[in-house]
């Protein structure tokens, strides 16, 4: 929140790009792409007709990666058992990643993926 | 949002939150209020903790109102669970602007983490089994 949109991003942008636009790396892309692998990990768990292929799929959008293509028709081979344990597990490196980004907003949204799928696991 | 904005607002949450659990405690029995009261303790030591680090920050703690208002009327035991639910949802959303205020490995952070994880999972309990959950806990 408010990490990227700062006085001196602003004059940084403007003063660094003439004709077009540049968009400047993410820090936390390392971090990031670990986190969409993950959650595509976690999807194919999941038949698409299963609410929970929905959930990790808005995790994935909001994570800013792409559905897999083609997507499963029938769901995961794994059982109900092994995809609970994939969540579980699944907390807390998304924790320890939410704690060690730099812009606050990949921070808060990698804490939310953790508790969704702490919240998951435990209701 | 500063990191003690940020701060300011989960102190103010957590007034709210402790106020709520109490009106939701008196219409709940059995283990369900004993799961109201174990939150209330949580929610207080999350309050002292977030006071205490909102004056190390140089901020000053909202005042505590002796009453807030409710979303609707808690006059059953569903109601009050889902007052309950609710109230989480607040922390959530306090604990996601905390986590985004603050910087990458400091002790405030891992505190937000960990509280918006907590929330969301004591949210999903009080809406139960089969719930719908929110995609994103604490997303504004």
């Amino acid at each position: 929140m408010g990490a990227g949109a700062g006085v001196f991003g602003s004059v940084g942008l403007v003063g660094c790009t003439s004709a077009r636009s540049r968009t400047l790396p993410d820090p936390d892309e390392a971090v990031l792409t670990a986190a969409r692998q993950r959650e595509l990990a976690l999807l194919s768990n999941y038949a698409i007709t299963d609410p929970s292929y929905q959930v990790h799929l808005s995790h994935l959008h909001a994570l800013g990666g792409r559905a897999p293509s083609p997507a499963p028709a029938s769901g995961g081979t794994t059982s109900p058992r092994e995809a609970a344990a994939a969540l579980a597990a699944s907390v807390p490196p998304l924790q320890v990643a939410a704690i060690a980004v730099v812009r606050g907003r990949n921070a808060a949204l990698l804490a939310s993926v953790a508790a969704a799928h702490a919240a998951a696991g435990r209701a | 949002m500063t990191g003690a904005e940020a701060l300011a607002r989960a102190v103010a949450a957590e007034q709210q939150v402790i106020y709520g659990y109490g009106v939701a405690g008196a219409h709940l029995t059995g283990p369900q209020l004993g799961a109201a009261l174990a939150a209330l303790d949580v929610h207080r030591i999350r309050r002292d903790t977030l006071m205490q680090l909102l004056s190390a920050a140089g901020g000053r703690a909202p005042v505590e109102a002796p009453a807030y208002a409710l979303p609707f009327a808690v006059t059953t035991p569903s109601t009050a669970r889902a007052l309950c639910a609710l109230l989480e949802d607040g922390c959530a959303g306090a604990a996601w602007d905390l986590t985004a205020a603050t910087a990458a490995h400091s002790p405030t952070r891992s505190l937000a983490v960990t509280w918006l994880g907590d929330s969301a999972v004591r949210a999903a309990q009080w809406r139960g089994r089969g719930a719908a959950l929110p995609a994103l806990p604490g997303r504004p």
